[in-house]
Formats: structure tokens, sequence, C-alpha cells
């Protein structure tokens, strides 16, 4: 198989990742802790959605809003990653690492606590958390932003240590709300906290598919300019480049994909940073044939998760978060060595 | 035309360039000459649209530079920094494409200028080798390549392209192969040409004209012929600059002394002691 075939570039390349796509999608579709076999599958797809029992009910009510909602939180992180790490023009920018998530995690656990206060807003809550998470993740993305760019350039040190920061208040933020918190909230919160597509519905999706849509689309639009930036920003607008609003624009929307995923899921970390990486290795940096590869591998990845998280301690399940952190800590690591080792991170 | 009339800018508090004006012309090659912290690298960056001006304007087709869009702007001056790196490995294909951001066309007719671009800077066999690896000469020959197509279009208006210290990283072969480009391209294209540029014997072989700074303003403008003079680079170094006079050289050539007598080689010796003014 050559290098050609895995580039979305190329025809070839196109069709595996949605094939692959669609092959974790059915394939999730009959995993779980009760296993559809091939047998039952037409008659569980015929019945329809409005068939509220049996292993219909649970295809098209319990196990396709979660695939729904998995498949769009993952694509919807991966393009955000694919474009903070052009715009921060490294491939250590990972939304949790430098505290976007978490700026979204606080803003959303404010809204959940808040929100059981006020119970007439009824289902409302549901698309006002995403927006808090939203509003949340813009703020903490503007603020890195700020402080680990001068003149143009990026430094790294001055991200990642923003994000530590960010991070730990994120954290004492979140801790406090926990404190304050009713033993229904805590439950929500911890759950969340790790991570988790357990015991989502159609409103979940719903509340998260518009969000992760807008972002994406307006994203994968911007390939031409997070190329550019690719050569610096000063670079950038030399060769015609309104760099400002695009700049604010691409942040914007990356808020936006990062904080509904929060919002809908929890911290699902290290997706964003991993799956970019891996399509950048495979095609290059091109961000034509990145975003939508990232897109799809991404969406692929959390699914497939997701069905691991779902079978390996079946009948019960691990967040899901707590699967990505494992895979995905050490595989930071590994890129931070590989990135001191290069003289590309100044540790000095 | 593209001219900087009456422009002072500050940076920080400080006034870098005083009460400069200057014209560049269409098809020739102007260089900036002056000591470090002259102000070269500020005057391009205000002749390129990027700095705000304290006094004075800068006019492309008689028109104030920073009133145009990032877009229109891009196609008539594009501008070669200094030493910069790409993120990630992208290629020198698709890096010399990134020239044609500015303009509507099908993919392939990208393709196919950058292709023709790259063959011009003699990297035609460099197309999917990744920038990082390259050399810095060889670097610097994609982005001039991308520059070359980022100027590339229909319009009568004249181009201009801005250089900044262009041959810092290339050996003795490519610093003279890339001002002999650039002069090429300034009288093939029509394109108007200025160059930063610390040697001032390149200055003196290749430049049409010369513009050589001094605390922030233009003590000496002209031809290499007129406004090179041993007193003129003297004051505007700060050192002791010398004529160099042999019969191989067809063109003005200097040093700075050694000794406080004039300093000529004998033209029978091969091995005359003397400092190159590459400073």
């Amino acid at each position: 198989m050559s290098l050609q075939m895995l580039s979305y570039k190329s025809k070839a390349g196109k069709m595996l990742y949605w094939g692959t796509a669609i092959g974790a999608l059915l394939g999730s579709l009959a995993a779980g802790a009760y296993v559809i076999s091939p047998s039952e599958w037409p008659s569980a797809l015929l019945q329809g959605p409005f068939h509220m029992e049996g292993t219909s009910y649970l295809v098209w009510h319990i196990r396709m809003p979660r695939l729904a909602l998995g498949f769009t939180v993952g694509a919807g992180l991966s393009v955000a990653g694919a474009a903070i790490q052009g715009l921060f023009r490294n491939p250590l920018a990972d939304p949790g690492l430098i505290g976007i998530s978490s700026g979204a995690m606080v803003f959303a656990v404010i809204g959940i606590v808040a929100f059981s206060s006020l119970p007439f807003l009824g289902s409302a809550q549901a698309f006002l958390i995403p927006l808090l998470a939203f509003g949340g993740s813009l703020l903490s993305t503007g603020l890195v932003y700020r402080l680990a760019t001068y003149n143009g350039q990026t430094r790294i040190g001055a991200m990642l240590l923003a994000g530590v920061a960010l991070t730990a208040l994120g954290g004492a933020i979140v801790g406090l709300f926990s404190y304050l918190a009713t033993e229904d909230e805590l439950r929500d919160i911890t759950f969340w906290t790790l991570g988790s597509l357990g015991g989502v519905g159609w409103k979940q999706v719903l509340a998260t598919l518009p969000f992760v849509l807008a972002s994406t689309a307006w994203l994968l639009r911007q390939h031409q300019a997070l190329d550019l930036l690719l050569l610096g920003e000063r670079e950038a607008l030399y060769a015609g480049l309104e760099v400002q609003p695009v700049k604010w624009g691409i942040i914007t929307a990356a808020a936006l994909g990062v904080g509904a995923g929060v919002a809908a899921c929890g911290a699902i970390s290290f997706v964003a940073l991993v799956v970019p990486h891996a399509v950048r290795t495979l095609q290059g940096p091109s961000h034509r044939g990145l975003l939508p590869a990232a897109a799809l591998l991404g969406g692929t990845l959390l699914v497939v998760a997701d069905a691991a998280a779902r079978i390996c301690i079946a009948p019960a399940e691990l967040p899901i978060g707590i699967i990505t952190a494992l895979l995905g800590a050490p595989f930071f690591l590994w890129l931070l060595l590989r990135q001191m080792r290069s003289g590309a991170l100044p540790m000095g | 035309m593209l001219e900087a009339i009456g422009v002072k800018v500050s940076l920080g508090g400080e006034s870098v360039l005083r009460d400069v004006s200057l014209a560049a012309l269409p098809g020739e090659l102007g260089v900036v000459l002056g000591a470090n912290g002259a102000g070269k690298s500020t005057l391009l960056r205000a002749l390129s649209g990027e700095l705000p001006l304290t006094a004075g304007s800068v006019l492309l087709h008689d028109r104030p530079v920073q009133g145009f869009k990032a877009v229109a702007l891009a196609k008539y001056r594009a501008v070669l920094s200094q030493q910069f790196q790409v993120a990630y490995h992208m290629s020198v294909g698709e890096v010399a494409m990134l020239g044609r951001y500015p303009y509507t066309e099908p993919l392939r007719r990208s393709r196919e200028l950058a292709r023709k671009a790259l063959k011009e800077v003699g990297l035609s066999s460099f197309w999917g080798r990744s920038v990082q690896t390259l050399s810095g000469g060889e670097q610097q020959r994609v982005h001039f390549a991308r520059a070359l197509l980022q100027l590339q279009g229909e319009g009568e208006h004249s181009r201009f392209l801005l250089l900044d210290e262009p041959t810092a990283s290339l050996d003795l072969k490519w610093q003279h192969e890339l001002l002999q480009l650039a002069r090429h391209c300034a009288q093939e294209r029509n394109i108007g040409v200025v160059a930063v540029l610390h040697d001032i014997n390149l200055a003196a072989r290749y430049a049409d004209r010369v513009w050589l700074m001094q605390n922030g303003g233009v003590v000496a403008s002209g031809p290499p012929g007129q406004s090179l003079s041993a007193e003129a680079l003297s004051r505007a170094y700060r050192t002791n600059v010398q004529p160099v006079t042999h019969n191989s050289l067809s063109y003005l050539h200097f040093t700075v002394a050694e000794r406080t007598a004039p300093l000529l080689i004998d033209q029978n010796s091969k091995n005359s002691n003397y400092v190159e003014a590459n400073l």
C-alpha cells in the first residue's frame, strides 16, 4: 500500500477514510454489553425509531444517538485541534492541555449547578450548557493566545505554562462547585468531568450537532488561511491574508467545537492531539486534506474507543475519557521528547 | 510607482525613520544600504504597508498603501523576509503555491505556475521535498519563487518586490545568482525590486539605484556611481572605507582600509592582503 493511498487528497484515500468511518459506525452499532447479531439487524432497523421496545429500541434510541454524538464530538474536537495547532504553529497545542477544555468545563459546571435551581428552564438547559461551555472555551483560548504569542510568533513554553495555570484554576473552580453541589449534581459532575458518552439520547445530539457542524464547516473553509499561517503571521499578511479577523475567526470556531464537545460529554482529552498528528504524518500538514481527514478519523476513533469502553468491563462501562487519556498522555510525552530533541522546544 | 514621502516611524517610543523620501521604479533593482540600526529593515516594513507611520505616507500607484485590502496589496507587492521557519513539513510545491492565494484560479493552474517558478529559481526537482529539510539558501529560493508567483497576475499596474537581506544565509555563488535573478525579474517583468543588503560590493555591482541610510534617514541616493563614495560610506558605516581599483574590476569595489593610507592592490600580485568590506 503506497502512502498516497492514505492521503485524503487521493481518491483511494478518500474512500479509505469514509469506508473506515462507516465500518466503525456499523461495528459499534452492533457492539456492547448486548451484541446485536446480523440476523437481528433487518428487523431492528426496519421497525424504525417509533417501535419503543426490544432490539429496535436499543438500536434507535440507545446506540444510535450515542454513536452520532461520539462521531460528532470526535470530529469536532479533531478539526478544532488541527486548526489550533495550525494557528499556534505547533503540534503540542491540544485544547485539553492548553486550558481550552478547562475553561469550557468551568462554565459548564457553573451551568449545571446554577440551572438545577432554575427548574423552569426545563429542556432549554440542554442547549444553554453548550453555549456556556462555548463562552468558557472562547475566553480561555483568547487568553492563552494572548499570553503565548508575541510579535506574531508563538512561544511554546508560554503556551504550555498558560495551559497549566488555566487547568489548575479550572480544577479549583470545578472542585469548589463539586463541594457546593448536592448529591445528584455531584454524580453528574463527576461522571461528566471524566468524559463519558453514557446515557445520551437524541436531545444531546440535537444540542451538540449544530454547534459542531458550524464550527467544523467554517474551519474546513479556512484551509488556505491556515496554510498561510504556517508561514507566520507577518508572512501571511504579506501574502494577502487579513490576519487579524481570520485569526479570531479560527479561535472562535475552534472554541465552539471544543465547547460543544465538552458540554456534551465532558473532557475527552488527547483526541485533538493524536488525530491531527497522525493525519499530518500520513499526508503532510496542508490543511486542504488535513481537516476533512481529521474529522473522519477523529469521529471514527471516538466511536471505536466508546465501543471499547462499553465492551471491556461489560456489563459496566468505563468513562471514555479515561481510555483516551491512557492512550493519549504517553503519546504526548513522546511528542514532547521528540520536539525537545529536535530543538524545536527550547527548554533553557 | 512605490514611493515614500516624508516617512517617519517610531517603534517603542524611539524614532527609527526620520523623514525618509524615496521612489522605487518598476524595472529597477534598488538597494538600501546602511549600518546596523540605520533603519533599513524598518524602511522595508514601512514600504510594505505593514507598519503604521508616525508621519508622511507610502504611496503605491498614487494611493496610500495602508488603504489597500491585504489581498489587493498582495497582488502588487510581495515581501521576502529575513530567515523564518515554516511550521511542520510543508512541501516545496505547497509553499510555492501559497503565493497564488490572492488569485481565484483552478488548483491545476496554480500548480502549473508554481512548477514554472520553481524551475526559474533552480528547484525544479524539489517539488515534494519538505521545506524544513532544505538548506537556508534553498529555503530562501523557495520563498523567492513564492513571492514571484504572488506578483504574477493580469492588470497593468506595476509590481514591487521587497527583499530583506535576501543574501544573508546564502553562499557566495547564490548571493550573486539571487541578485542576478532579482535584476533579471526587474528587467523582464518590469518589477520594481527593493533589497536591503549588507554587502556594499553586491550593491555596487547589481543595483540600478542605491539609498544609503544613516540614523534613520537617507543620506545619499542615486546610481551606485553617483551615490557610493568612500566618504559617504565611511560616514555611514563609521569606519574607514576605501575604493579598490584593479583593472579586472569593471564596477565599483570597496574595502575597509587596513592602514590610514589609501589602499591599492598591486596589479601584479594576486595575493594582496585586504579585509573584505563585508559588513
